[in-house]
């Protein structure tokens, strides 16, 4: 797997996995704040959106899986301390390239409500 | 059964890379995730995801380029479910006609059929037979490329 995302990741530019889908988006920003575990990815994504998103296992290992093969994630090699924590949790970080991919989705994301804001239809409601 | 060893048991369809590499975490998360919700409701939502990320997974096995897929195996069940399932069903077919002492409808057709049928499972029985007694060595299907197939003839 590891192989396969180094070879990927040489090939494409962060411009190329835009526009992610909501799955993949909510993973990388909670992996924006440093490594976690999927439980903790998840419990952070239904924290950030209020509740209204909540990852089920197959969608987020689903996501971690293509994440991992596209090298915009990492899964760190040392288990947690089994008196501490469970070790068949992995932990997961964002890599150079996600941070890079999250960086240019946000601006993409930033544009285009921008571009809505701008609308007649948004003024209207504004200046009721 | 628990309901653990359920999910256990639900997290086999998924591929088994997908299985080997994820489905210790994902037990993990179902025991992290179960008690905070409401056992209807949790097997619900489980269902929905299942029906949707297992083709989803497979799909993706499928594509990769590196794909661990046994094909010749595929190819092995799904004739051996289409052999089994026609002798069942002509079998069947007879068995009630005889027992309601009913005409067999086009008794021609399902006697050919069961005839085939039967013999590709005496074929699929004797290939396997025969591989396990060294006769022949074979890793394919006698299907899908029976010209793979070495005989290695014992003097």
């Amino acid at each position: 797997m590891k192989k396969q995302a180094a070879s990927k990741t040489e090939q494409k530019t962060p411009e190329e996995f835009l526009p992610l889908t909501p799955a993949v988006f909510h993973i990388l920003v909670a992996l924006g704040d440093g490594e976690s575990h999927g439980y903790a990815i998840m419990q952070d994504v239904l924290a950030k959106t209020g509740g209204s998103v909540r990852l089920s296992a197959g969608t987020l290992y689903g996501a971690v899986s293509r994440l991992l093969e596209d090298g915009l994630i990492e899964e760190l090699e040392e288990r947690p301390d089994p008196e501490r924590d469970d070790t068949r949790r992995r932990y997961y970080r964002l890599s150079n390239l996600g941070g890079r991919v999250l960086h240019e989705e946000s601006n993409r994301l930033t544009e285009l409500v921008r571009t809505a804001r701008a609308t007649r239809a948004i003024r209207k409601l504004r200046t009721v | 059964m628990t309901g653990q060893h359920l999910y256990s048991a639900l997290l086999f369809l998924y591929p088994k890379p997908f299985r080997t590499h994820f489905g210790p975490e994902m037990l993990r998360l179902y025991q992290d995730c179960y008690p905070e919700c409401n056992g209807v409701r949790f097997w619900i939502e489980t269902v929905r995801d299942l029906a949707t990320s297992i083709p989803r997974e497979w799909h993706h096995e499928f594509c990769r380029e590196d794909s661990s897929i046994d094909y010749t195996g595929l190819a092995d069940a799904v004739m051996c479910s289409i052999v089994v399932g026609t002798l069942l069903l002509g079998w069947g077919m007879l068995g009630a006609c005889v027992a309601l002492r009913m005409e067999v409808p086009k008794a021609g057709v399902l006697f050919e059929l069961v005839t085939i049928a039967t013999a590709v499972l005496v074929g699929i029985i004797a290939k396997y037979a025969a591989a396990r007694s060294g006769v022949i060595d074979t890793t394919c299907s006698p299907l899908i490329s029976y010209e793979r197939t070495t005989v290695r003839f014992s003097r």
